[in-house]
């Protein structure tokens, strides 16, 4: 992330650079244009970004910035007053304070999220996440404190070692082998869930665990097609989805499971307060509870020998 | 003088409606749980929960309100609560929950999963 910033911030500071001081008033032109860098002062930090667009709006100049290494949905109109130019002058005056998207992840925690200047930071948890995956890479553990920090407000998901060899299995048949499995899975989805609230009608707060997994049923519905799958299982679930059914009418626990690693991701951060992500963990780990109970049922697979073997599959 | 104590009459029907079951704690307990309801839903948005994450971002206030007023809530109490404020099924869903999941990638396990 940061590599990306400074390359690019090189070139486009040699071709655009320039005083706004100096800058001769004209109708035509506003004090920044299109590729200038600046920086967005916001509470006690700036962001750095970039004019994409600018645009005169009675009499005034306003500016569409991009802030650098963030998710396009956060640009904004912006006037002159709210931005800085960033020059190397400007950079060393506020350097301590210049905030770069990957740095900030580091901030999370201190933050309580409230209010729209929250947006941000939903993109530092998506950033936060994939640096933490390159972290286990690289150092495992050894850096424990930072990635605490970053962590504490994301959720985290702890699966049983059967079931993470059940997932490591699964890659190796579907992603290396290609072999896909014969679907529709029995249980589905659906009848899965449907069970475990079944199961659990003498759960204290049944009301709550129904809300969660509606929840992961949505988000299941959503996200198969696009989050969910291996390469080799794109052009199944393309067929068997031309029959207007739902993801979870279909699939089963492996792509299940697949959803709870990519919940973390999902989630909107910036509308869920601390307890109720530590609150949301406790549901899951019922529900990952049941499944490790009934591991044995729910795995009972068979894998597509050919391409045509899902037609009226039926358990 | 005849017709005064119907006036009075209908005022005191009036007072007992406005005061509920007649106890001011209880409409205090009310008015201060509604205020807490006002200050959740800048976190748990009703855009947010008619969105695709809506479940989750209900669970959220529930949470928040079961903490602040130390009492239970089920999510039909919360909905109904919303309810006050605004009327749910014509809040439109957040935009940006409408594309939250067309980014194509394939998965993958993260690397603590390759079990030998």
């Amino acid at each position: 992330m940061s590599e990306r910033r400074e390359t690019s911030a090189d070139e486009e500071r040699g071709k655009d650079a320039k005083d706004p001081t100096t800058e001769k008033p004209s109708t035509s032109r506003g004090l920044y244009e299109e590729g200038d860098r600046v920086l967005v002062p916001e509470g006690e930090l700036f962001y750095e970004g970039k004019v994409l667009a600018s645009e005169k709006e009675n009499g005034r100049w306003t500016y569409f910035v991009h802030y650098q290494g963030w998710n396009k949905k956060w640009d904004e109109w912006l006037p002159a007053s709210k931005l800085i130019q960033d020059t190397p002058e400007s950079r060393l005056q506020e350097h301590s304070k210049i905030q770069s998207a990957a740095e900030s992840s580091k901030r999370y925690s201190k933050h309580s999220v409230s209010g729209s200047k929250s947006k941000k930071r939903k993109v530092e948890d998506k950033e936060t996440d994939e640096k933490k995956e390159r972290k286990k890479e690289e150092k495992k553990r050894d850096d424990e404190d930072e990635d605490e920090m970053a962590e504490e407000a994301v959720l985290r998901i702890n699966l049983p070692v059967s079931l993470k060899k059940r997932l490591a299995q699964d890659a190796e048949l579907v992603s290396k082998q290609e072999k896909t499995l014969s679907l529709p899975r029995s249980p589905t989805v659906k009848k899965l869930l449907k069970d475990f609230l079944e199961a659990s009608t003498k759960h204290q707060r049944r009301d709550l665990l129904l809300e969660v997994v509606s929840g992961i049923q949505v988000y299941f519905d959503r996200a198969l097609p696009t989050m969910l799958l291996y390469k080799a299982e794109r052009e199944q679930c393309t067929r068997v989805l031309k029959s207007h059914r739902k993801p979870s009418d279909i699939y089963g626990i492996e792509h299940l499971l697949r959803l709870l690693i990519k919940l973390p991701e999902i989630l909107p951060y910036e509308n869920l307060e601390e307890p109720a992500v530590r609150a949301l963990e406790t549901k899951i780990a019922v529900l990952v509870g049941y499944i490790k109970r009934n591991e044995q049922a729910l795995f009972s697979r068979e894998e597509n020998p050919g391409k045509e073997a899902e037609n009226g599959k039926q358990d | 003088m005849n017709s005064q104590p119907k006036y009075h009459q209908n005022l005191a029907e009036t007072d007992m409606i406005f005061s509920g079951s007649g106890n001011d704690d209880e409409e205090n307990r009310e008015l201060s749980m509604e205020i807490k309801v006002l200050e959740a839903i800048e976190i748990y948005t009703p855009s947010k929960i008619q969105g695709v994450h809506g479940h989750f971002v209900l669970f959220g206030l529930i949470d928040n309100l079961e903490r602040r007023l130390r009492r239970k809530f089920t999510p039909d109490e919360v909905r109904d609560l919303l309810d006050r404020f605004y009327s749910l099924e014509r809040v439109k869903p957040d935009e940006e929950d409408e594309e939250y999941f067309l980014d194509d990638e394939e998965f993958s396990l993260p690397e603590d999963f390759k079990v030998e």
